[in-house]
């Protein structure tokens, strides 16, 4: 977390650039929670994750099989 | 820690302190969309996965092999698999609370960036008009486009084409909303001008979404009552605008600048002058 420390720092196009980041950053994590299949994970690992999050997944509308 | 700047409250704090309160609100609006599930979600994914497997043991019982069965469902969901049913709901709890951190953050961070050109007179009132807008866009239109199933709805074959139709309607929608609000709210526009665009915009824009996005619901099965698929439909939607709706809420009552430190809010300060410029009067 230094480098965002450093960009807090540097002023406001560095903070919109860090807010933008970020915004995507947890955007990405929550198609990360629900819908990762094999892509970053090892099947096993992304195959435990999907059932993990099976219900949240269905609930929150998001596609499934 | 804020500015009246015009009619819109422009709000000063720290990056940090603004993903911190989003990640509260986030929070809050997650434990409380984890409970939603808990009580309106739930038995409805209960009784679609008692008729999920009743449907795979009767094809076991037939000429399938239970791998055939496992593969036809995507995922089983009988006592020898990876995750219990029990684990199921708590990992899905923590899940849906999970997002709402993550949603929240995204939403403070928009929330600031974007400021007073958001709807809303106040700072918490535009908190509020986002929170509405991101349910049309985030929830709303791709409930429209793949409605939300329960476990024994889905058709393993079509979950590629439905996934990017979900995704597709996100973000198509996120932009035709930002380009609506944009325009309801453009300065150089006069006032009757920007109405009349915005209506135009969204309609136009809808008409061809509805166009040009891929039918990519299924049919629900013949073995599933299309009443717990409603059930599960107005459930899930009820969960998800809640979370809308308290993440809003949470975030303006938040938000610094508000009550007593708001300028327009302190009029029973008598000890200030009316007029400061003007003494003896």
């Amino acid at each position: 977390m230094t480098q965002s420390t450093t960009a807090v720092a540097s002023g406001k196009i560095a903070t919109t650039a860090l807010s933008i980041a970020l915004v995507a950053f947890a955007l990405l994590s929550v198609l990360f929670l629900l819908q990762e299949n094999g892509l970053l994970l090892s099947p096993e690992a992304a195959n435990y994750l999907h059932e993990a999050t099976h219900d949240a997944r269905h609930a929150l509308g998001v596609p499934c099989h | 820690m804020s500015l009246s700047n015009g009619r819109h409250l422009v709000v000063t704090s720290t990056l940090g302190r603004t993903v911190g309160h989003g990640a509260l609100a986030g929070a809050v609006a997650g434990g409380l969309g984890a409970a939603a599930q808990y009580w309106l979600v739930e038995p409805s994914i209960r009784a679609a996965i008692a008729i999920e497997e009743a449907g795979a043991a009767a094809s076991e019982a037939g000429d399938h092999s239970h791998a055939a069965a496992d593969q036809a469902t995507g995922h089983s969901h009988a006592a020898d698999v990876l995750v219990s049913r029990g684990e199921q709901v708590i990992f899905g709890m923590v899940t849906v609370l999970l997002v709402g951190i993550l949603i929240g953050i995204a939403f403070a961070l928009v929330h600031r960036f974007l400021g007073s050109r958001l709807p809303g007179r106040t700072a918490a009132g535009s908190a509020m008009a986002l929170a509405g807008l991101g349910f049309v866009a985030f929830t709303l239109a791709p409930a429209i486009a793949v409605p939300a199933n329960p476990p024994a709805a889905g058709d393993p074959a079509t979950v590629d084409l439905r996934t990017l139709t979900y995704l597709g309607t996100i973000v198509c929608c996120a932009a035709l909303t930002a380009l609506v609000t944009g325009l309801a709210r453009a300065k150089d526009l006069a006032s009757e001008s920007r109405a009349a665009a915005a209506t135009a915009v969204g309609i136009v824009g809808t008409a061809v979404l509805i166009w040009a996005l891929p039918d990519a619901a299924d049919p629900v099965p013949t073995n599933v009552p299309t009443d717990l698929v409603w059930q599960f439909r107005v459930g899930s939607l009820t969960q998800i605008g809640l979370m809308w709706l308290v993440l809003g809420a949470a975030f303006a009552y938040l938000l610094p600048g508000r009550g007593p430190s708001r300028p327009s809010s302190a009029p029973a300060d008598v000890r200030r002058p009316a007029m400061p410029g003007v003494p003896g009067q």
